[in-house]
């Protein structure tokens, strides 16, 4: 069979989604666009033309263009061309056939079925007509589902219990508020209510306006009647609104955007967030109007809806999630790309339709990451969060002490840098490793996370293949509020820790340095010239002492004059063990003798 | 005992030992069948398992892969970015030498060197002007600002350009904004 696509048929945009791996994916058109607007225009020498192309032609050619059909689905409105009459059946076909061919282009493999989406307040006939309409197109209508039961379906909110959901749409052009209860999979709507001619461009006009004032009020010239300017006005207010939906001034420059008998002028504004919530007060308001009717016929408070969700690029604006989240008193469902999010859960409905979306097996993650302690108290992470489970994982750590004949392994898990902020798992030792200098055993620590989310760590010395094993359960005692204050907690402290876990590793190479030079005193007593002995011994004191304090680049300073006498002499002994070799040579040689402190110390 | 009697006891005691050897034969079946649906349910254990754990390295991979896409998108301007730096450079030079300077020719022939060295990074990224002004109206590449009527072209053809207009290795990135004969 193939695949099945869900499809978003909307008033001024429509998108195509299908179901890939276990996601929805918006199928961008032949233009490269994931959006194509819901237009169909037949142009002067007979060809059809649907989308973007439609749109841009419509000013040339506007009695051969159709735009907004969808206003008209389910009446016996015809669209008259050349003396040959469309239903608006037979003109959202067109727009299909451009979804579907488009779709079909991309996925290698014709398409026959859909599920397509329309309004909640769509009635039978135009529901009907909206199945026709696909029919035309080549495929068949599995079935018909309301748009905010997609957009519910592509939060999963529909495998969460029963609950009440609002449906804030503020689309291209319209705006639909719908209050939906879910329960065991079932969607009822409780009511629906909005605003058929109000949209982002509303938004745009309000900033274009202010534009043509202030440069009238600046330059007395009027913009209006320049096609031009009134192009790059247009452009330069989406620019501006979308740029405010992340900062709080968006400077809007358009140079050269008239000129005059004195020579050329310059659009040059700066436009306030908060200017531009007073300028669009009233759009939001439009808004809030029919979301509180809605909410009256369902005969709820607002405190009884349970979710509340976005969808249409509008919602970005700041203003209007602001209006929706002080009237629910609810943080507004987001992450899903509101312009996409009807056609992503049309396509879920789809792959369920299809068969799909039933058979997924679904795999666990690891909430919190997993790792040990490593010297000096730092949690290094063997897996890290979010990994999908059953997994492995090893490292290969080493020994911190000379001699040192077992290691204790300490299991934690958390998001923070350091082992003392993390939360404790378990703890075992491995014992009997053999007598060797630090840096030199080799210690692998696996962690293996199995199917129930039980972890086994084992350490194993590579040496004597001896090896200890204690088997944990993850995110015991956790609950998800836990989880959720580990992940945030180490968001809140990143610097903090970052600045901890610094001072560590500039401590632990302090050490490792010193260690390094004693033996290489020790080994090398013999060849060791006075000059060289005294210059190490006074650099590996001095940050002896470094040490001791607690000023960090004192003691970055004196690991690197220790660094350099150790170089010193090591390139001096292989200078003697090599006369003829060559100074890059020496400076591999050199940088390569530092690569076992590199590893992590156990 | 009858020698009837007797040949029925005989016969009794040859259908039981061979009774006894049918069910020991049944038993020994049995016994392998078990141990090889032991092996068989072991071994889809094992399958389950390998299985699960393939599927979640394939969905760790793709986390990887979304992890890599996304460093790879934020520095995927990158050559393009210090290409363009150039050109900010020559652009400040120009600001900076005509500043309080009157000299408008040189400042033209600077701002012209720029714009040529501007388009020829564009062209490099494989980006192309349209040609719009006396085509014939094509709505793929040419968006309409105005329809003039009265004008020398023939009907549908474009008479002026606004702004132009680029193609991207084929994809218009934007349609050149022109009048249109009526």
């Amino acid at each position: 069979m193939g695949k099945v696509v869900g499809i978003d048929l909307g008033t001024t945009n429509s998108a195509i989604a299908v179901m890939e791996g276990n996601e929805a994916v918006i199928i961008a058109n032949a233009e490269g666009e994931r959006i194509t607007p819901s237009v169909v225009g037949f142009s002067k020498t007979n060809e059809r033309l649907v989308g973007r192309i439609a749109k841009r032609q419509a000013i040339t050619n506007p009695e051969r263009t159709v735009v907004s059909i969808k206003r008209r689905m389910g009446t016996d409105y015809t669209v008259s061309v050349d003396g040959k009459k469309y239903t608006p059946q037979e003109i959202s076909a067109m727009i299909l056939q451009k979804l579907k061919t488009d779709a079909e282009a991309y996925l290698g493999q014709p398409i026959t079925q859909a599920v397509i989406t329309v309004p909640a307040y769509f009635t039978d006939a135009q529901r009907q007509a909206t199945k026709d309409a696909g029919k035309i197109a080549g495929m068949e209508v599995l079935r018909i589902i309301n748009e905010p039961t997609a957009a519910a379906l592509a939060y999963g909110l529909d495998k969460e219990g029963t609950q009440t959901i609002l449906v804030f749409d503020l689309g291209g052009g319209t705006f639909d508020v719908s209050i939906l209860e879910i329960g065991d999979g079932v969607f009822e709507v409780k009511s629906t209510s909005g605003n058929n001619r109000l949209g982002g461009d509303d938004f745009d006009d309000k900033i274009i306006s202010w534009l043509i004032e202030e440069f009238k009020k600046d330059h007395g010239i009027d913009l209006r009647n320049d096609k031009m300017a009134m192009h790059r006005l247009k452009e330069a207010a989406e620019k501006a609104k979308h740029e405010l939906s992340g900062v709080i001034t968006a400077d809007i420059n358009i140079p050269y955007i008239t000129a005059t008998q004195e020579g050329p002028l310059h659009l040059e504004k700066s436009l306030t967030r908060a200017r531009f919530n007073e300028m669009t007060a009233d759009l939001v308001e439009k808004t809030m109007g029919p979301t509180r009717q809605a909410l009256k016929d369902s005969g709820l408070k607002p405190s009884e809806i349970d979710k509340v969700i976005l969808v249409g690029g509008s919602t970005r604006i700041p203003a209007v999630q602001d209006a929706i989240r002080n009237f629910i008193g609810k943080e507004p469902f987001k992450g899903i790309n509101p312009d996409e999010v009807v056609a992503a859960g049309a396509a879920i409905q789809a792959g369920v339709l299809a068969g799909d979306v039933t058979d997924v097996v679904l795999l666990d993650v690891t909430p919190l990451s997993l790792g040990i302690e490593t010297l000096g108290g730092i949690f290094t992470r063997i897996i890290e969060r979010n990994t999908t489970i059953p997994t492995a994982k090893s490292q290969i750590f080493t020994t911190a002490a000379d001699n040192q004949t077992s290691v204790d392994i300490h299991v934690l898990q958390g998001e923070r840098k350091m082992a003392g902020n993390n939360v404790t798992m378990g703890r075992f030792q491995l014992a009997g490793l053999p007598s060797a200098p630090r840096g030199v055993p080799q210690v692998e620590v696996k962690f293996d996370i199995d199917v129930n989310g039980i972890v086994h760590v084992t350490a194993k010395d590579l040496a004597t293949n001896k090896e200890q094993t204690i088997t944990l359960t993850s995110s015991t005692g956790l609950s998800d509020e836990d989880i959720d204050r580990m992940v945030k907690d180490a968001e809140k402290y990143a610097e903090e820790d970052e600045k901890h876990l610094k001072e560590i590793e500039t401590r632990n190479n302090a050490d490792s340095m010193i260690y390094q030079a004693e033996k290489l005193i020790k080994d090398n007593a013999e060849q060791m010239d006075e000059e060289n002995r005294e210059a190490i011994s006074k650099a590996k004191d001095e940050l002896q002492s470094a040490l001791n304090g607690n000023d960090l680049e004192d003691i970055k300073a004196k690991t690197e004059i220790l660094t350099n006498a150790v170089y010193a002499f090591s390139a001096k002994m292989y200078e003697k063990a090599n006369p003829q070799g060559g100074d890059g040579e020496e400076d591999y040689i050199n940088t390569d003798y530092s690569t076992p402190d590199d590893e992590d110390n156990k | 005992m009858t020698e009837e009697e007797l040949k029925e006891v005989i016969d009794n005691s040859e259908d039981t030992e061979s009774l006894m050897k049918e069910a020991n034969e049944e038993n020994e079946v049995i016994k392998r069948l078990k141990t090889e649906m032991e092996k068989h349910q072991e071994e889809a254990q094992k399958n389950r398992e390998l299985y699960l754990r393939l599927l979640a390295d394939v969905e760790n991979m793709k986390k990887r892969a979304v992890r890599e896409r996304e460093e790879y998108i934020q520095f995927a301007t990158l050559p393009v970015i210090k290409k363009i730096l150039a050109v900010i450079d020559d652009l400040e030079r120009a600001l900076d030498m005509s500043a309080g300077d009157q000299n408008y020719e040189a400042l033209f022939k600077g701002v012209e060197m720029i714009n040529n060295s501007l388009h020829e990074l564009i062209k490099a990224e494989g980006v192309e002007p349209i040609d719009a002004v006396g085509k014939p109206f094509d709505p793929q590449f040419h968006q309409p600002l105005t329809v003039e009527t009265g004008s020398d072209y023939i009907e549908n053809t474009v008479t002026d350009e606004l702004q132009r207009g680029y193609i991207m290795k084929g994809r218009v990135i934007r349609p050149s904004l022109v009048k249109v004969s009526g």
